[in-house]
């Protein structure tokens, strides 16, 4: 079994999913499993949780991949969502949240911001993006996207309108769009 | 509803972050199918997404890739030895798990002959090592091979469990539409609800529909009768005249089947205070701010 990463087309990949090729679940692996783990540790905060979550997110993308549309969107996105809500539920059930539900507001995913898994990037340069982006901006999307605030639970605990959940949103995205073109 | 509008609103950031409740994802979903410029927005709204969630990358631990992959890999252990070091030793006795079971019991018949012959010689000690020899093999084979049935099971675990998932989900869809009929009920036997019988205006004389309008709530409910199926990017749009002005009342909703048959009886309209009459004329898909007075379908005094 070879270890060098290898990569091929997103096509070409989506065609041997298509086809049931187990070999190409290796392929995937070795092109998204960095993506996908960072995203799932940023939510369920532990390593240990964080493998399960990845192997089950990997069981889902392969059982459900019939269901994966190309025209509704790229193969990543379709796979990140995958794995972000796998552990969006993973942190929203029974079993997560006995232990974590008492714990002091200092504790809560929101003000968690600076744990040492909120930002762990791997390439050079990124932290000082990321650092661009105002804390107020980065909060309201990681909350929805890392922490899986509904909009009106976003509008709660910030004290806003629901009209104002999506506006500032949209100035988020849009200043996150920037810093990455 | 002016496209740009609904670009702009902030609506599509929040379907991609995944904060809407489910009958607000589906209306937006809905209309990424119909508007291209809707669409093409959300494709860069993820793939904005997807570069942020890139910046959080951590390279998993190595030992996870192979207990991930070799989950996948079950079928294929067994025709390909080369994918696991355990299999390639036993890839005879894998193959075919049922003669290695009767391989098993060979060994232990000679061995109570041995005991009487009473000769404890390396003829002896050569048999024991051959019985343990195959035990330890058959252990091991064992081992793979309740391995993998341990392994298929967990699958079908997560496999259950993602279904029941959908289950839940479409519990919670079925009720939240139940609530829904029930609130429409409720307003309908309401004695503050007016009920305002539009006729059919010119060439459009043999269409009917209905307004119910509560006078405390000021909520519009809307029974599209006999209204024909719009043209292809059009739609009926309800007015309410309001000190002989018309105010827009909303959208009536077209079902996104091939026959275009309205997917609701009675559609929530916009809440309508101190209205006169109500009309319906047919406009672009998306609405106008003021109605197209040529293409009046339908209209009732209160």
């Amino acid at each position: 079994m070879s270890t060098s990463p290898r990569k091929i087309s997103e096509p070409e990949l989506v065609q041997r999913l298509v086809n049931q090729d187990e070999s190409a679940m290796g392929i995937l692996y070795d092109m998204y499993s960095a993506a996908l783990y960072g995203v799932i540790l940023r939510i369920v905060k532990t390593e240990e949780i964080a493998e399960d979550v990845l192997q089950e997110s990997f069981v889902k993308i392969w059982f459900s991949f019939p269901q994966y549309d190309t025209q509704k969107g790229k193969l990543f996105t379709w796979i990140i969502n995958i794995a972000r809500n796998t552990a969006i539920d993973k942190i929203r059930s029974k079993q997560y949240r006995v232990g974590t539900r008492t714990k002091p507001i200092e504790d809560s995913p929101v003000s968690n911001l600076q744990s040492p898994y909120a930002i762990r990037p791997e390439q050079m340069g990124v932290k000082e993006m990321v650092n661009k982006l105002n804390p107020e901006q980065r909060k309201i999307i990681d909350m929805m996207y890392f922490d899986g605030y509904t909009q009106s639970e976003v509008a709660e605990e910030l004290d806003i309108p629901l009209g104002t959940v999506k506006t500032r949103t949209r100035a988020a995205m849009k200043v996150l769009t920037k810093l990455l073109s | 509803m002016d496209i740009q509008e609904y670009i702009s609103s902030g609506i599509l950031e929040l379907y991609a972050a995944g904060a809407l409740p489910e009958g607000e994802a589906a209306e937006v979903a809905e209309m990424v199918q119909r508007h291209p410029e809707v669409k093409a927005e959300l494709a860069e709204i993820y793939n904005t997404l997807d570069q942020y969630a890139s910046w959080h990358a951590v390279t998993p631990p190595a030992h996870l890739r192979e207990k991930i992959l070799s989950s996948f890999a079950d079928k294929s252990t067994f025709q390909n030895p080369e994918s696991s070091e355990i299999a390639a030793a036993l890839s005879p006795l894998t193959e075919n798990p049922a003669p290695a079971e009767e391989a098993v019991i060979r060994p232990f018949r000679p061995a109570p002959d041995l005991d009487q012959a009473a000769t404890p010689s390396f003829f002896n000690a050569k048999w024991l090592a051959a019985a343990a020899v195959i035990l330890l093999v058959l252990s091991n084979a064992l081992s793979v091979y309740f391995y993998q049935n341990w392994k298929a099971t967990e699958r079908s675990l997560v496999v259950a469990m993602s279904s029941q998932d959908q289950y839940a989900q479409t519990v919670n869809q079925l009720k939240d539409q139940v609530a829904a009929q029930d609130e429409r009920v409720a307003l309908l036997q309401d004695e503050n609800t007016k009920r305002v019988a539009l006729a059919g205006v010119g060439a459009h004389h043999e269409a009917k529909a209905t307004v119910f309008w509560h006078q405390e709530t000021k909520k519009v409910l809307m029974d599209a009768g006999t209204l024909p199926p719009p043209p292809a990017g059009q739609q009926y749009q309800l007015w309410a005249l309001v000190d002989s002005k018309p105010v827009n009342a909303g959208l009536i909703p077209i079902g996104t089947d091939s026959a275009g048959s309205n997917s609701e009886a009675l559609q929530a309209m916009e809440r309508v205070t101190g209205a006169q009459a109500f009309a319906v004329t047919l406009e672009p898909v998306g609405g106008s701010a003021a109605p197209t007075l040529d293409q009046m379908f339908v209209m009732g005094k209160i």
